[in-house]
Parts: C-alpha cells; structure tokens; sequence
C-alpha cells in the first residue's frame, strides 16, 4: 500500500474465516473507506482440521476409548 | 444520512429543553462477520433511539457523521438491529468528546467472538506536512481463545512493523509515524511462519 505525506489511514485486519474470509480494510482520514487488494494467491490458509482430519480425530478417540475399557 | 443524525439529535436536544453547543464526528463501520451471505450481514443503526442508517453490510463504513449533545462529554445510545429495523443485536451506549473525531465499528461473530462496539479515537487528520500515519487494529474473530488470535504485522521481507508482534483480537497499534512511501505488509501468525493475509503492494 502506498502513503503519502498528510496520510492518515487506519487499516482493519477482518474476516473470521468461518463467515468471510480474513483480509483488510483501509479507512481514510475522511472516512471513506476501502478493501485492500490482497496478493494474487491470497493467503495460507489456516490450519484447520478438515472433513478427514475430523473423522481420523475421531477414529483415534474411540480407539483409545475403546482400549480403555478392554 | 448526517444530515438525518443532526435532525434527530436536533429534535431529541429541544425536547429536553436545551440547544446543544457540544459535537463531535462518528464515522461508523459494519465489520462483523456473522453470516456467510454478505447480504445476511445488513443491519440498521439506531442514534439515540431513532434510525439513523440502514442495509449497512460488512466491510461498510457509514462515513463521518456529526452527532451533538448537551454537555462535554455527551452520551449517545447506539442500537444495531439484524435483520434492518429487527432484533438488537448490539446495543451501547458512546461517551463522546466534544471536538473529537471517532470510529467505531461492530464486530464480533457470535461464534469466537461476541458481537459488540468497538471505539477508537481519531486524530485530527495531518494537512500536508511530511510523513504519514499509519494504525492497524486486529478485528478478525478467527478464534474464541485470544492468544490464538495473535499475530504480527510485517514487511513482506519478514521484518516486523511498528514492534506489532503477538496483536491479539481487538489490538490497536495507535497511529505509527511512517515516512511516505510503499509498503508490502503482511499479517502473519506470531514469528512470521505462515502468512494469514498478504496485501499487494
């Protein structure tokens, strides 16, 4: 981003990733206000467990729960 | 739409039987993320009770609106309803400074975080002059424990920016002295491993 002299900005990290995704937002010393562009790519997601990253969680649970009570 | 907040406050000021002689300028932004549609995101914003905007939607800023009150500091109740004209999803009430300029924005998910007013003073904006100021604030509710939110603001090179290491939900840097120029900023997780949000140059 570029800030010239007399610039007052206030950038807004956003997003929660569930809803919207995570990215910025400048808001200008009149008010005006606008989304930044982000990287072509965007960003590393992050790390999450996913569908299979779940069941094997859950796969492990049970079988330790299950060789607890044999 | 400022014009419609002065009427109002006009209106409620008389009615208590007084002029009001006190100000200052609002500038109200929708940064809540609490439904995957944009447009489930709309919301009006009631000013001391009247509504003073609606369909404001996430990432919409309502611009600086003035607001008066009586004394120094003025107390404004500021109510904001999903659906438009709907429940209360969000109620406060603002201390404002006479004089002073504000932003203030909704945020929260409901999910990690709650859904609340978030205030920040503004500085008088710099006329010309040399230098630029810059503030970064942390309002992505991308995680319920706030240590899990943490992160560091960063040169695209990896060098941190302004010492902002470990900026939880809800950090405000204040406004930075920066030369004017271009710069390459990320956000990344605590110690720069893994870039969260990458803006252009």
């Amino acid at each position: 981003m570029t800030l010239n002299d007399g610039d007052q900005v206030t950038v807004f990290a956003v997003g929660d990733i569930v809803n919207q995704p995570v990215g910025a937002i400048a808001v200008f010393g009149d008010g005006t206000s606008a989304v930044l562009p982000l990287e072509a790519g965007g960003a590393a997601p992050i790390p999450t467990l996913g569908q299979w990253g779940l069941i094997l969680l859950v796969l492990g649970l049970a079988i330790v729960g299950i060789r607890r009570l044999v | 739409m400022k014009k419609t907040i002065s009427i109002i406050a006009l209106s409620l000021g008389l009615g208590a039987g007084g002029a009001f002689a006190q100000s200052a300028d609002v500038n109200i932004g929708h940064l809540a993320p609490f439904a995957p549609d944009v447009a489930d995101t709309a919301v009006s914003i009631d000013v001391n009770g009247s509504e003073a905007f609606t369909g404001v939607v996430f990432e919409n800023f309502t611009g600086y609106t003035t607001l008066t009150g009586a004394t120094d500091p003025f107390d404004v109740t500021v109510d904001v309803r999903n659906p438009p004209g709907d429940a209360v999803a969000i109620t406060d009430t603002l201390s404002l400074d006479s004089g002073t300029d504000y932003t203030v924005v909704a945020i929260g998910n409901v999910i990690n975080q709650p859904l609340e007013l978030f205030a920040l003073v503004d500085t008088a904006p710099v006329r010309g002059g040399t230098g630029a100021q810059l503030r970064i604030v942390h309002a992505a509710p991308f995680a319920s424990d706030l240590t899990a939110t943490e992160v560091d603001i960063r040169t695209d090179g990896g060098d941190v920016v302004g010492g902002l290491t470990n900026v939880p939900y809800k950090g405000n840097s204040g406004f930075l002295a920066l030369p004017a120029g271009t710069y390459d900023l990320k956000v990344t997780t605590p110690g720069g491993a893994l870039t969260l949000i990458d803006l252009a140059r």
